[in-house]
């Protein structure tokens, strides 16, 4: 029962922080309302419209960005499985792969491929 | 035979996937999405494998399978955008310019 | 670490991707003169380990001199094709800063690819390079025939790829590894190899042909071609060609050795249907980078004839066949993407006619180009064609070399029409002068090399000896 213990120590981690933010921005946070955050919330359409019919081609380009960067860190998974018995060689590699996807992420931000207008 | 029943499976899949590069002639986000169904049949070979040999590396395997798949499906999707801006149109017969 | 001649290269890419970013829109042409610097200096590092033999990352790249051999190879072909960039003025679409960046990430790919002793490492270097080269023949946006090809392209290499992974799922899940020291060893161990690893075999086979264009698997490459542009062309039609030779014989001959009856045969097919429809599909083309698809097909199955015994002196001629198709290749195309007419580019063959009035030398170039590539003595392009001839009678090999020599006689037939055209046609319309004199010097040089080979074709064949030694020596 003793491995388990953890987890419940994380359950309430979790727990509290949530509830925490969620009760914190109730009490503290600043209210305005207006007619764009009543309606349903829909991301960047009309939340009621013809459902076939073209959007965007600025949606699809952040789509690709963002199935990329997505993607990659999928390789974070085994890594941080085995990280115990990968070593310094294993940790750094990791840093370095993480450099080389920033650079990537700096060059699109640079290049301007994420600026909305 | 029965442990190898999921080569079954993947060659079904691997056969749908090839058949739908060649037999469509409609639209090529289908043939993109035959690729996808390629792609995945390899990996659920490669992960069926892993599991019957006790060995970890064909998940691995897998697991770069996914991330190219995804930088080949952007890839594919941005040079259809190119061409769809210039032949107004994504159906495969569309494509008929190059020849000789 | 760091001198591994890949990573240094990856490093450099990245702080030139980077100060990409900086330059201004009108002055690529600095970014191209620091990736040919870039190129330069990870070509020292290459020579500098030529002999070195070691595997580095868990037996996932091997440091061989057969992969630096090669890897020095593709770093002149992409530093040629860069500096062709510079030199020549090209249309607006080439004119982005990402070119020489995607070139950059392509060989990359090419590099890791000849040294990989792994199918997963094999599989994602292949994947670097071919990605790197799908947006290089989508790259021209205002060109229709760019993006079509880039479709074809895209489908057939995606194909392509699918196929390899099929087949070395196979593989792996018979011999429970990827490594290609453990395959070795799995095939050695075997009294029968099982079927099922012959057809991953072939999978893999086939991947690797449509990749090379090697017919019966050559339908995208006239129509990606004439589609992309000429420089990328240019590219396409060597660099990679390079690699994924270097990746067939690595493949072929170290892990699967033991089964050559079972590739030899296919390989024999494979090279007799690029030979035959090489030769015959050149005949009906009015289009010069069409007609350099065809002849790249007809050249693919000269080369695979020459792994067909998997021999060390076949691989050796092999190496000798493709640093001077290189070269007779590289100068074709310099002079294709100087081909134009009131500033607009034009590649058709009857644009060339009466050439050799307007244009003596270069016309003169470009006919021992043409000559070299047909095959007539003394030219380069005959001595690649002897020794893999030689290489296949040797073998006993004889249906194989008659029908060698019978399609070089079709070949030899186009090529002389495009130098009759350019020597003996009364021009229609002429061509721009070409007034560039850095691509007027760099042809006559590729002229003059093929011209001067028959003088030290010693020197070659040890250089070529003692690199393939390395593929066979240490094992």
């Amino acid at each position: 029962m003793n491995e388990y213990i953890p987890i419940l120590i994380f359950l309430i981690f979790a727990f509290l922080l949530s509830f925490g933010a969620f009760f914190f921005s109730i009490f503290v946070g600043k209210k305005s309302s207006y007619a764009e955050k009543n309606s349903t919330y829909e991301c960047g359409f009309e939340p009621f419209d013809d459902s076939r019919g073209r959007f965007e081609v600025k949606f699809y380009l952040v789509a690709i960005l963002f199935i990329i960067f997505d993607l990659e860190i999928i390789f974070l998974f085994p890594w941080a499985v085995a990280f115990s018995e990968i070593g310094l060689f294993g940790f750094l590699s990791m840093m370095f792969f993480l450099f080389v996807l920033t650079i990537g992420f700096v060059y699109e931000w640079m290049k301007g491929a994420l600026d909305w207008s | 035979m029965e442990p190898f029943n999921f080569l079954i499976l993947s060659s079904l899949l691997f056969s749908v996937g090839f058949l739908g590069i060649f037999i469509n002639r409609k639209n090529l986000i289908t043939i993109l999405m035959s690729i996808e169904l390629m792609l995945l049949s390899a990996n659920i070979n490669f992960i069926g494998f892993s599991d019957l040999l006790g060995d970890l590396s064909g998940q691995i395997f897998s697991l770069f399978i996914l991330v190219v798949a995804a930088a080949e499906a952007a890839i594919g999707l941005a040079i259809l955008t190119i061409f769809f801006k210039k032949s107004n149109s994504i159906s495969v017969d569309s494509i008929n310019r190059l020849k000789g | 670490m760091i001198y591994i001649p890949e990573v240094f290269m990856s490093i450099g890419f990245l702080i030139i991707l980077i100060i990409s970013v900086f330059v201004k829109k009108n002055q690529n042409i600095v970014l191209g003169y620091l990736s040919l610097l870039l190129i330069f200096l990870t070509q020292f590092f290459v020579l500098k380990d030529i002999f070195l033999f070691e595997e580095i990352f868990n037996n996932f790249f091997v440091i061989d001199s057969f992969g630096s051999f090669l890897k020095s190879v593709i770093l002149i072909c992409a530093g040629f094709v860069i500096y062709f960039y510079i030199i020549v003025k090209n249309d607006s679409s080439l004119n982005r800063s990402e070119f020489s960046m995607i070139i950059l990430i392509s060989i990359i790919g090419m590099m890791l690819m000849v040294s990989s002793n792994d199918l997963l490492s094999l599989f994602v270097s292949i994947e670097l390079q071919s990605l790197a080269l799908y947006i290089l023949v989508s790259f021209s946006k205002e060109d229709f025939n760019s993006s079509e090809a880039g479709v074809k392209y895209f489908v057939i290499g995606s194909l392509s790829t699918c196929i390899f992974l099929f087949g070395s799922s196979l593989i792996y899940g018979l011999v429970g590894s990827t490594n290609f020291s453990e395959i070795s060893q799995f095939m050695s161990d075997q009294y029968s190899v099982p079927l099922l690893l012959v057809v991953g075999l072939i999978f893999i086979l086939v991947s690797l042909s449509l990749k090379i264009s090697a017919a019966p698997f050559h339908m995208w490459t006239p129509d990606v071609y004439q589609g992309s542009p000429s420089l990328v062309t240019a590219f396409l039609s060597t660099a990679p060609k390079v690699a994924v030779f270097g990746v067939l014989i690595r493949v072929l001959v170290y892990p699967f050795g033991e089964i050559i009856v079972d590739w030899g045969k296919i390989l024999v097919i494979l090279s007799i249907f690029s030979m035959l429809i090489g030769s015959l599909g050149a005949l009906r083309q009015d289009d010069l980078k069409r007609l350099m698809a065809y002849s790249t097909i007809n050249h693919i199955g000269f080369i695979l004839m020459g792994l067909v015994p998997g021999s060390e002196d076949g691989i050796t001629a092999i190496c000798i066949y493709l640093i001077f198709y290189i070269t007779m290749n590289l100068g074709v195309f310099l002079f294709i993407l100087n081909m134009k007419r009131d500033q607009l580019n034009v590649t058709k063959i009857k644009d060339l006619s009466g050439l050799y009035k307007t244009e003596p030398l270069i016309a003169g170039c470009l006919a021992l180009l043409f000559f070299s590539m047909a095959g007539i003595p003394p030219l380069a392009g005959f001595i690649s064609k002897l020794l893999i001839l030689n290489i296949v009678i040797d073998n006993n090999l004889f249906f194989l070399a008659i029908i060698a020599v019978i399609t070089s006689v079709i070949s030899a037939f186009y090529y002389i029409r495009l130098v009759k055209s350019m020597f003996f046609d009364s021009p229609t319309e002429e061509l721009d002068l070409l007034t560039n004199s850095q691509s007027k010097l760099l042809l006559s040089i590729f002229g003059l090399f093929n011209l001067s080979v028959i003088f030290y074709p010693q020197f070659f064949l040890n250089l070529c000896a003692s690199i393939t030694l390395s593929l066979f020596a240490l094992r």
